[in-house]
């Protein structure tokens, strides 16, 4: 007992270490970013034949309702040569319909290019004048088999791959896009900060006016996110050690993303786990290579304001965290991959992975060891302020690095909330988490979402000719696996579905409201509820369909839960 | 005389609006797609001068939804645009736009094109 | 151990305290700034406009915060402008002195500062400032001086060009975003000089980026020194052939050839070349793309099934021989490209 007191003691001094060190590359990497100053020359070269060509890949299942929206506000960024992709990966629903209506799309004959394999595609549809737009309906694998498809389709130099639901800025592409202009032959991927949509007023598919979210689940996630991009994902830029470029919104190079292999389609960390596997095809190719995250605002998604959809989400980032690792063990302390193998994949593994155990059992014992008279009551209560006001430091240092790349919360009562809730995560919100970060374990092992569908046919398209022909038998790649991933997209389909029908339910409510432009959307909790209430009855339909959908994320009723709790 | 002038960007519709102002036109503004269609109906302007990529509805749509409305299809239409490329010019001719104006432009040489749509309209 | 605990706690506190009155001063005066540029803004912008589309009087700024929002709204217009709309804009900035702080500021100790003026001078691109330019091809930072040489290429006198070219080629390495920029602006200002740049002689990074503008450009009077670059490397090679076929090269068609049917050249070289003969509209090369038809690499395949199709009766004729005899791999491309 008294051993592991001291070996929690160890963890904490060896996350404040590794925490601090990387807080201050963030500090160090947003200054080299600010010097930079290279916005001008930014937008000359990307009206120049130098900027990169890029597809946007939106993977779409059963977006219908807010398709037509969301890509045309894709199709309006500002960044001169790029093509929006949409993939249909199999929707019951008019998702196609509704694009082929509103951009008078018809069928083309493509023959499918065999880059990467992905689930037999149906139909490809251009629309008759100049837009640069392409859907592709094909049957259902997830979003990692459509963004596959996607790739195969794409022939320009870099892909986007974001969520169907996520809200990009004008110049997000462009400024995602710079260090690919600066470095054109070291940058692989690229990633921008994602910002939390709850609460802020959006209009067609644009942020209109930045605000915090009322919802108290997702101000904590507000913090989170603040700390998580600026504090540590900037701090492992600086030693390109960044090993996840979030799924909502990533700038790929093609070739490279190609010659790794694709994205797998047996994980539901997909994004972290390309990135992991990027890493290590890149380093074994011998070649200099950078994985760079850009610190400015660019992309906005929703964040989940009831439990049961935080719990699901969480498991499945942390049963994806743990696969990529699984997947990719052989680089864990594995001097050839530099930092990636010796610092950012063990820490990955003592703080993300194991950190939520090794914390809540520490509780327990120092519990034990303030009852039985180890350690004293002053002891004990210096070191709990000490874990929080750690934390609180770690917070308030990326909101001042936030500060100084945008300032986005404009309102002075708003500084105010986000230090109230950095004190406040501490005292539940962060053990809540940690709890449904363990339970993730249990799935990793169950792999429940897997089993159902194992039997389901696989695409003709064989083996992909710039495969994972490097990577002898570590990765199990794209090419001729059997597949077992249908209902891996149904589990992110089914959170991306309540986003989407949240979204819906707001927009009704901002209707209703009519002049309600000065008034955010989702305000009116009354309201809102009336009209979540109103498009339950189309869900239960899809609810029969589908016998695998886990009726406890009915919204009607999730909604009733946690306004009772 | 009216001119719809539709664009994002409130420093170019400054500068349009401040030349064509100047050159004896009345202008109205509207800073996405969706407002320059309403706009447009609302107050029947004799050209629109037009921005390819526009928030809410791309500047080909709005051509489309002008063209198909009778009260606006007869307004000639000069469109800034910023790839310039060859296919985004012929398709908009195909959607019935008159004149194009590559960024970055001059508002005096915006106004001289306009002018001469004007005249070939037989609205001048 | 608890003495050090709670002096730890304590020394957190006060950086907790301390972070907290940071965060409160930053975000007081980014408000100010903020509403400065409400309420300034808007008229700053319509002076500006008013200058520039009827030659109305000079704005006459009060104070160093007005004036940084009249430059910034004076910035904003020249990125959409061009002729003498521009000229005006720059006459703005100049007579208000602009032109000349940012010249002092390119002395500067401070290498943010040094950096945002040679940028700002670069979009101004005004030749009033050359000698403060010229000094910055000294600088020592790279983005300093990639800067000041781009504005060089677009303002200076012919025979400061060598210089100007010098400098791209000896930052490519350590800035080579910022260097390829400044290629960019000799493509547009002075093509002649991006000859030398393509020369089988020179670093394999600067001629592709040579060849990459001297394409996207258009730039005729390069393709006899692009048509050398199809013996380069692949990338080079298909950079080039992608320029040539927009140039629309007549003369490049037997190389291109010769590039599309070479079974030892990376595909992606081989694609461009033959994508590039559909371009320039190469009747001659039906021989050549046609058996690309059964190419082992796919976007060979696609690429020579576009061409032929861009290349109307003799290569829609050999499309509908590969429907009716060719193998699997040639009828499904031959097939795609004759229904579109």
């Amino acid at each position: 007992m008294i051993g592991y007191l001291w070996f929690i003691f160890f963890f904490s001094v060896s996350f404040v270490i590794v925490h601090s060190m990387v807080l201050l590359l963030a500090t160090v990497e947003v200054r080299r970013y600010l010097a930079r100053g290279q916005t001008a020359n930014l937008r000359v070269t990307l009206r120049s034949p130098l900027a990169p060509s890029i597809s946007v890949l939106v993977p779409a299942y059963n977006e219908g309702p807010g398709i037509v929206n969301s890509v045309r506000s894709l199709l309006a960024m500002d960044y001169p040569d790029y093509e929006v992709i949409v993939i249909d990966d199999g929707s019951t629903d008019d998702t196609s319909e509704q694009l082929v209506r509103a951009f008078d799309l018809h069928q083309v004959h493509r023959p499918v290019p065999p880059v990467l394999a992905h689930r037999p595609v149906q139909a490809v549809y251009a629309p008759g004048y100049q837009l640069n737009l392409l859907l592709i309906r094909k049957e259902n694998g997830g979003k990692s088999d459509a963004l596959n498809a996607g790739i195969s389709y794409s022939t320009a130099d870099l892909f986007c791959s974001m969520d169907g639901d996520s809200l990009l800025e004008q110049d997000g592409l462009a400024k995602t896009a710079l260090p690919f202009i600066e470095e054109p032959g070291l940058t692989v991927a690229t990633g921008g900060m994602v910002r939390i949509v709850n609460g802020c007023e959006v209009d067609h598919g644009r942020v209109t006016r930045v605000a915090l979210p009322r919802s108290r689940l997702a101000m904590f996630q507000v913090v989170e996110y603040t700390r998580a991009f600026f504090g540590t994902r900037t701090g492992w830029t600086a030693i390109n050690g960044l090993m996840i470029v979030s799924g909502a919104f990533g700038l790929f190079r093609r070739e490279k993303v190609i010659a790794a292999g694709g994205y797998r389609t047996d994980t539901l960390g997909e994004d972290l786990e390309l990135v992991v596997r990027l890493h290590r095809s890149c380093r074994r190719s011998g070649r200099p290579y950078r994985i760079a995250y850009v610190p400015d605002p660019v992309c906005w998604t929703e964040g989940p304001e009831t439990r049961p959809y935080l719990r699901k989400q969480r498991r499945r980032w942390q049963r994806g965290c743990i696969e990529a690792l699984l997947f990719n063990r052989g680089m864990l302390l594995n001097p050839r991959y530099r930092v990636a193998g010796l610092l950012a994949l063990p820490s990955m593994l003592l703080f993300e992975v194991l950190g939520p155990i090794i914390e809540l059992s520490g509780y327990a014992v120092s519990l034990w060891a303030l009852l039985a008279g180890v350690i004293g009551v002053t002891t004990y209560f210096l070191f709990l302020a000490f874990s929080i006001l750690y934390g609180m430091v770690l917070t308030f240092g990326s909101v001042v690095l936030e500060d100084a790349v945008a300032n986005r919360f404009p309102a002075w009562e708003d500084l105010r909330r986000v230090l109230l809730y950095a004190l406040a995560e501490n005292f539940g919100y962060r053990q809540l988490l940690h709890v449904w970060r363990i339970e993730a374990f249990a799935d990793v092992v169950r792999r429940p979402e897997f089993e159902v569908m194992a039997h389901r046919g696989f695409s003709p398209a064989g083996g992909s000719p710039g495969g994972p022909a490097g990577l002898p038998g570590e990765v199990n790649v794209a090419g001729g696996q059997p597949s077992h991933h249908a209902l891996a997209g149904d589990a992110d389909a089914l959170d991306r579905d309540a986003v989407r029908q949240r979204r819906d339910a707001e927009r009704q409510v901002a209707e209703r409201a009519e002049q309600g432009r000065r008034q955010p959307a989702g305000r009116d909790d009354v309201e809102l509820d009336g009209a979540r209430a109103g498009l339950g009855d189309g869900r239960d339909h899809r609810g029969g369909e589908d016998s695998q959908v886990h009726l406890e994320l009915d919204p009607v009723r999730a909604v009733g839960r946690c306004r009772h709790a | 005389m009216k001119i719809l002038v539709a664009d994002d960007s409130p420093t170019i519709r400054q500068l349009v609006s401040a030349r064509l102002e100047a050159d004896g036109y009345e202008v109205v503004e509207a800073e996405d797609g969706e407002r320059a269609v309403a706009v447009a109906r609302a107050e029947h302007p004799d050209a629109c001068v037009l921005d390819k990529i526009m928030p809410k509805l791309d500047g080909f749509e709005v051509v489309q939804r002008l063209r198909a409305d009778p009260r606006t299809a007869a307004a000639p239409i000069v469109m800034l645009t910023d790839r310039g490329g060859e296919s985004d010019v012929l398709g908009g001719l195909e959607l019935g736009v008159d004149e194009y104006m590559p960024k970055p432009f001059s508002p005096q040489e915006l106004s001289a094109r306009l002018r001469r749509t004007l005249v070939r309209a037989g609205l001048l | 151990m608890t003495a050090a605990l709670l002096y730890t706690d304590v020394a957190l506190a006060a950086l907790v305290a301390a972070l907290a009155g940071a965060l409160n001063l930053v975000r007081v005066r980014i408000r100010r700034r903020r509403r400065r540029q409400e309420r300034l803004g808007p008229a700053s912008s319509r002076a500006v406009a008013r200058y520039v589309a009827v030659g109305g009087e000079l704005p006459s700024p009060a104070g160093r915060a007005e004036r940084a929002i009249l430059r910034d709204a004076a910035l904003r217009a020249l990125f959409d402008l061009r002729g003498s709309a521009r000229d005006q804009v720059v006459s703005l900035l100049e007579q208000l002195g602009f032109l000349d702080e940012a010249a002092a500021a390119l002395r500067s100790r401070r290498r943010p500062v040094r950096r945002r003026a040679a940028e700002m001078l670069a979009v101004v691109g005004s030749p009033a400032v050359t000698p403060a330019l010229q000094a910055g091809l000294r600088d020592r930072d790279p983005l300093v001086r990639t800067a000041c040489a781009r504005t060089l290429a677009a303002v200076a006198a012919e025979d400061m060009i060598p210089q100007v070219v010098a400098a791209a080629q000896r930052d490519i390495g350590v800035a080579p975003g910022s260097a390829a920029a400044v290629v960019l602006a000799l493509g547009r200002h002075h093509p002649g000089a991006l000859r030398p740049l393509l020369e089988p002689a020179r670093p394999a990074d600067v001629r592709l980026v040579a060849a990459t503008v001297a394409g996207g450009l258009r730039l005729a009077l390069l393709a006899p020194a692009l048509r050398a670059c199809l013996q380069a490397g692949d990338e080079i090679a298909a950079a080039a052939a992608r320029g040539l076929g927009r140039i629309g090269d007549r003369e490049s068609a037997p190389d291109l050839r010769e590039l599309a049917g070479d079974p030892r050249r990376a595909p992606r070289a081989r694609t461009a070349a033959a994508a590039a003969l559909g371009a320039i509209g190469d009747r001659e090369g039906v021989p050549v793309l046609e058996p690309l038809l059964v190419a082992a690499e796919w976007p060979v395949r696609s690429a020579a099934a576009q061409a032929l199709a861009r290349l109307r009766e003799p290569g829609t004729a050999a499309l509908r021989r590969a429907v009716q005899w060719g193998p699997p791999e040639a009828r499904e491309q031959a097939e795609g490209v004759l229904a579109d």
